[in-house]
């Protein structure tokens, strides 16, 4: 009788708990929904892209929370001395996060910054294209192929990383006649070799005073070209521009 | 015939308890009260219903304009038979003048109705706060109960009168949301569209050499007199000595930072005395000129601005004096001219 009375109350036990747990169940998945807030992709490169410059210094997270793990930190300015830029890849949290491209190693790596952290939203229609295979880079504005010039990009030993980067600042060297010729853009790519670089061995953009060796594999991992298409994509591509590396 | 100690507690136990046991149940009777909800003013019960009941203003209110606000009490618990007179009993913050009616509210066991008329006194901005209970008759068996608690977050001077222009219709009396002084409304600026419909009205002062003579679209306000307190829709000078010093009742972002050439959204709170106050006058002076916005039911406002010059950003509100003030900084520097790019060539 009394073993009757255990299994009967070790049943009801078990239905207690099955209740229970359906319960937390039904309580689990509304809070993993209502957890889990839509994240807004805003990533058209060549039509609609968005960027901003940094209001504080920042820590970005691997997830849209600041409990999260971080995955790297932002400063106000590059290495060049300019303001710096972010590019946004998608809004998180009802627009309070921004999923951000990163000027950190490793290239390409993303995080999630406070929107707080960055002033206006900024837009940009172009999108530059480096095609490593054919040595060709492409400047893509709404959608249209407005240039198309010759490049050199990063020998064996130090190659040009790829990936997808953004265009972090715009610089006018004093003397056109060195090595970065009229114009030179900074991204956020790194070099995965020159890591002793200085200013931590970023990539750019640049013209060249060696316009013979163009198109080739010369460089140490930045695009080269000429200085008339350099001044040429000066004229059509501002900084935020989405770079896509191949 | 004697005690022992005991016996004795014992004997003193019964003497205190008994008579409590005995005593009628209308020790446990007080006075509860109720305000029927109304336009211009918000109404909280503390406490499940037994609390103090919290009515605040929603907005400013005018001197020697009186506002009534109703109120329902109630008797609860046991009384004693026949009707129990009771006086109202107000603790009070600020220059108002305080009439119930009617002045002795006399229970007969039902709900009594009265009305208290609120006029403040001079304009202010540390508003009017009272709380006001009922004292019933000693030996009536009834408690005052928790009473209720009015916040007036500020009293402003009414607007000044609108001037007529000469070859112009006399102007009528100014639209609840019609924001006063020498304004238009901006034609190109978009970025507050969103904002239109939430109480939010959009004007851009112009200068005097812009104002033609018979643009009588312009609406013309007398220059105000000195002012003792905070007038409506009128703002001193931003280097007057009213404008010095923080505003209290202002509360804008603490990270807030402004750069020429960008779009930077204002969102500022009219609170004073930490209270949001609707349809308050927001002014906000730009470099290029001045916008000015009333607040919504939050007492929220938002301005989108893009100054084009250096200098300064003041915020004001019509609800109390002074202004804050922020620098705006320097456009963005994404281009410079560098000896050497720090790239890996």
């Amino acid at each position: 009788m009394r073993a009757l009375q255990t299994r009967t109350g070790s049943r009801r036990c078990l239905l207690v708990k099955a209740a229970a747990g359906g319960l937390v169940l039904v309580a689990a998945v509304p809070a993993r929904d209502a957890g889990a807030a839509p994240v807004v992709d805003v990533y058209r490169p060549g039509l609609r892209t968005r960027f901003a410059y940094l209001d504080f210094p920042t820590v970005a997270r691997a997830r849209p929370s600041r409990a999260a793990r971080a995955v790297g930190r932002l400063r106000l300015r590059t290495q060049d001395g300019t303001d710096e830029v972010v590019l946004v890849r998608a809004l998180g949290r009802g627009g309070t996060w921004l999923k951000v491209e990163l000027p950190v190693r490793p290239t390409g790596a993303v995080g999630w910054i406070p929107r707080s952290a960055v002033g206006e939203l900024r837009r940009t229609s172009t999108w530059l294209k480096i095609d490593k295979r054919r040595l060709q880079a492409t400047l893509i504005d709404h959608g249209r192929s407005v240039l198309r010039a010759p490049v050199a990009i990063g020998r064996a030993s130090s190659p040009t990383p790829s990936g997808s980067f953004y265009v972090r600042d715009r610089l006018v060297p004093k003397r056109p006649d060195t090595m970065y010729g009229k114009r030179a853009f900074g991204l956020s790519a790194r070099s995965e070799v020159l890591t002793d670089w200085p200013g931590g061995g970023f990539v750019g953009i640049h013209g060249t005073n060696q316009p013979e060796r163009i198109p080739g594999r010369v460089s140490h991992g930045c695009i080269r070209m000429r200085n008339v298409d350099i001044l040429k994509l000066d004229a059509l591509m501002a900084v935020g521009t989405p770079v896509t590396i191949r | 015939m004697t005690l022992h100690g005991r016996e004795l507690g014992a004997a003193i136990a019964c003497a205190v308890a008994l008579p409590l046991i005995a005593a009628p149940a209308a020790l446990a009777g007080r006075v509860d009260y109720a305000v029927p909800a109304g336009a211009g003013y918000t109404v909280k019960a503390t406490g499940h219903g037994n609390g103090v009941v919290k009515v605040t203003y929603t907005s400013c209110l005018t001197p020697g304009e009186t506002v009534r606000l109703p109120v329902q009490v109630t008797p609860r618990g046991p009384t004693h038979d026949g009707p129990i007179a009771a006086t109202w009993k107000v603790i009070k913050d600020g220059d108002a003048t305080l009439a119930f009616d009617p002045a002795t509210v006399t229970f007969d066991g039902a709900t009594e109705s009265a009305v208290l008329a609120i006029t403040p006194g001079a304009a202010t901005a540390k508003g009017v706060f009272l709380r006001f209970k009922l004292d019933p008759a000693n030996g009536s068996g009834l408690g005052e109960g928790p009473g209720v608690m009015v916040r007036v977050a500020c009293v402003v001077n009414p607007a000044p009168a609108v001037r007529e222009q000469p070859g112009c219709p006399p102007a009528g009396p100014p639209h609840p949301g019609q924001a006063r002084g020498r304004e238009v409304t901006p034609a190109g600026d978009r970025g507050n569209a969103k904002d239109k419909g939430k109480g939010n009205d959009d004007r851009v002062s112009l200068p005097d050499d812009e104002l033609t003579p018979l643009d009588c679209s312009v609406a013309q306000v007398a220059p105000a007199a000195a002012a003792p307190g905070p007038t409506a829709a009128t703002f001193p000078a931003v280097a007057a000595e009213q404008a010095q010093g923080n505003a209290p009742c202002v509360a804008t972002p603490k990270r807030l930072r402004i750069h020429r050439d960008e779009q930077t959204t204002l969102r500022v709170t009219v609170n004073p005395n930490g209270i949001p106050v609707r349809g308050s006058f927001v002014r906000v002076t730009t470099p290029d000129g001045t916008i000015t916005k009333r607040t919504d039911s939050r007492g929220l406002a938002f301005f989108r601005i893009r100054p084009r010059r250096g200098g300064r950003v003041v915020i004001q509100a019509d609800a109390c004096f002074g202004a804050d003030r922020v620098g705006v900084l320097a456009a963005r520097a994404s281009s410079r001219s560098a000896a050497r790019p720090r790239f890996t060539g």
